[in-house]
């Protein structure tokens, strides 16, 4: 279903659709108040998710790549701390749900938006961990690791509202889709 | 719509149970902790269960509580019991009456092991002042010349008076059990329940951890980073007396800070003793008597004593306890 | 079509909460910094931080706070009971000058309340 040089080019189209509206997600989600200065929705890991689903490990890994990226670029954190931690959790999510995706599909986009959101929180604590010396920040684990499960799951439904506009892969896209 | 039905339920039936356990759960906040130098010691108040805001000025209290005892009684200049040592006696204000009253009832119960006119000889050992040559027979001597619970006069008044009889009191191993049970007191007025005073390691337990027995370490004689064990404690007083709190060692002997008024020298019978009682100020006096007199007598005395259990290190490093001493302080389930 | 929630999530999610709770929150007793009580009040030291030097009213103490607990290296006390009690490692463990009135201790989760000494 890659052969056509032209289905790939129109992919990339849409990868690069999805970083950016990825990209304002962030920014969005950074000038809402948030219950506590780690805390965020996460609403940008739902591309990397629906990246995955529809089209493929390549493409989310993009989707993610260019998020971490562009969402640095956008509220001036590059290669700051918070950066590497948005770079370990946003890996370590691409990971975990990568694989959740290839599981026979019983699995639903809650399941494993909650799954990306744990390793996410996980590997984000384990990189403040590494940052600061100190294993004290595994104390924020219950915490953490709750609201993030909970975030996934709302993560989730949001990817599975913006797949359900994304065609399935190997069908042919709606006309207007194709215009672009 | 039936099967839709049992596909979901097993699922969402684990989820709300993990959920209800969670939230039942939910990690308790620490309690507060406070912690300052005073009585010549580190003394910290741990209050469980208010607010983080108000918890200073509640502990406040029981500073202040511990204050006041020192200012009075210790055997500082400038204190009314310097005063009442340079005077040979005199008028006693009520709480330096009752710790008075106190430690003479306790010196007459424990046959003088215990006797709040050591004071000649803290001042010849002086083990505070660090190594140096201890004393000689000589001086030993002369010094219990001027030691006797028996001369002091007391009487109860009001206003109590004392005439010392040419002793000099020295209330310091029993006046921080009264500071522990005034500043218990304290903060037992100011409307908290569940809380540990630890002055130096004499500690009023009181209340619980949120239902759930508050956890004492006791310290190891030998092992500074060991429990000899650990326990949940009524709520009450654990006093403990060691000759390790205070000591130097000076020709392969350990010099430490308890003495016995009965041969002037440092008590050889035990590393260490804790007791329970239900206040401190009786702890305090029952620690000191206890480590005085030897794990034998000390043990006997105890279990003749109601309302007072202990645990004893002797000489050698064995552990012996009163029949019910883990009635009052059972050992810590895990870790 | 993949669909939105499916009773596999419900146990995904409730094995991911149990896990945060009871596995890898549980009370793991490190100690994370040091606490320095002196004259001039509380100060939170990180471990590994090095030697500290802290005065009381006899001189100065050295503190000497490594990653994995604290001594006390050097007091100007009579009896040197803070500097033979070598280091402490355990969370809630305090090694303390009287005379100098400084006092360290290990911070972090303690597996007891209070310690009778």
């Amino acid at each position: 279903m890659r052969s056509a040089g032209d289905g790939s080019a129109r992919r990339l189209a849409r990868v690069g659709l999805l970083i950016a509206l990825a990209g304002v997600l962030q920014v969005l989600e950074a000038s809402v108040p948030s219950p506590a200065p780690w805390f965020r929705l996460g609403l940008s890991n739902a591309l990397v998710l629906v990246a995955l689903e529809r089209w493929g490990v390549r493409e989310g890994a993009m989707v993610a790549a260019g998020k971490v990226l562009l969402g640095a670029l956008l509220t001036g954190r590059l290669l700051s701390p918070g950066f590497f931690l948005a770079v370990s959790g946003t890996g370590a999510a691409l990971v975990v749900m990568a694989a959740a995706v290839r599981l026979p599909g019983i699995l639903g986009y809650a399941g494993i938006g909650a799954l990306g959101a744990q390793a996410h929180a996980v590997a984000q604590l384990a990189a403040a961990a590494v940052l600061l010396g100190t294993p004290a920040v595994w104390g924020l684990l219950p915490v953490m690791g709750t609201l993030a499960v909970v975030a996934g799951c709302f993560t989730g439904a949001a990817a599975a509202a913006v797949a359900a506009l994304v065609p399935e892969p190997g069908l042919t896209p709606p006309p207007r889709a194709g215009t672009g | 719509m039936s099967r839709q039905l049992r596909r979901w339920a097993a699922p969402l039936a684990v989820l709300a149970l993990v959920a209800w356990y969670g939230v039942s759960r939910r990690p308790e906040p620490p309690p507060a902790v406070e912690t300052r130098f005073l009585m010549d010691t580190l003394v910290s108040v741990t209050l469980w269960g208010t607010d983080r805001a108000d918890a200073p000025g509640r502990i406040g209290v029981a500073f202040e509580a511990l204050e006041a005892v020192d200012r009075a009684m210790a055997r500082k200049e400038g204190t009314p019991l310097w005063a009442l040592n340079r005077a040979g006696g005199g008028i006693l204000d009520p709480a330096t009456a009752e710790v008075v009253s106190a430690s003479l009832a306790w010196a007459r119960r424990t046959g003088g092991a215990f006797d709040p006119t050591v004071a000649p000889l803290i001042d010849l050992w002086d083990v505070l002042a660090g190594p140096h040559p201890p004393p000689s027979g000589g001086q030993i001597a002369a010094a219990l010349g001027r030691v006797g619970w028996e001369r002091v006069r007391f009487a109860p008044g009001p206003p109590a008076r004392v005439d010392l009889g040419g002793t000099a009191l020295d209330l310091g191993a029993i006046a921080k059990g009264y500071a522990l049970d005034r500043a218990a007191a304290a903060l037992r007025a100011g409307g908290a329940a569940d809380f540990i005073v630890n002055a130096g390691g004499d500690l009023v337990v009181a209340g619980s951890k949120g239902g759930r027995p508050w956890r004492v370490g006791i310290q190891h004689p030998r092992d500074p980073e060991r429990f000899l064990r650990v326990v949940e404690p009524r709520p009450g007083a654990l006093v403990t007396s060691g000759d390790y709190e205070r000591f130097y060692e000076w020709e392969g002997e350990r010099v430490h800070h308890i003495l016995d008024p009965r041969t002037g020298r440092p008590a050889g019978g035990c590393r260490s003793v804790t007791v329970w009682a239900s206040r401190a100020i009786d702890a305090d006096a029952l620690a000191t008597a206890v480590f005085v007199l030897g794990p034998d007598a000390g043990l006997a005395l105890l279990e003749a004593t109601a309302g007072a259990e202990g645990l004893v290190v002797d000489a050698v490093g064995r552990v012996r306890e009163t029949a019910g001493f883990g009635r009052v302080a059972p050992g810590a389930a895990g870790r | 079509m993949r669909r939105r929630f499916t009773p596999l999530d419900a146990l995904v999610v409730a094995g991911l909460l149990a896990l945060n709770w009871a596995v890898l929150g549980r009370d793991r007793g490190e100690p994370s910094a040091a606490e320095i009580v002196s004259a001039s009040g509380i100060r939170q030291v990180r471990l590994g931080a090095g030697v500290v030097r802290v005065g009381g009213p006899l001189g100065e103490t050295v503190v000497e706070v490594a990653p994995d607990g604290v001594r006390v290296a050097s007091s100007p006390c009579p009896l040197q009971l803070c500097v033979r009690q070598g280091w402490v490692r355990r969370p809630g463990g305090v090694v303390a000058c009287l005379p100098n009135r400084v006092a360290v201790r290990v911070a972090g989760r303690e597996g007891v309340d209070a310690v009778g000494r």
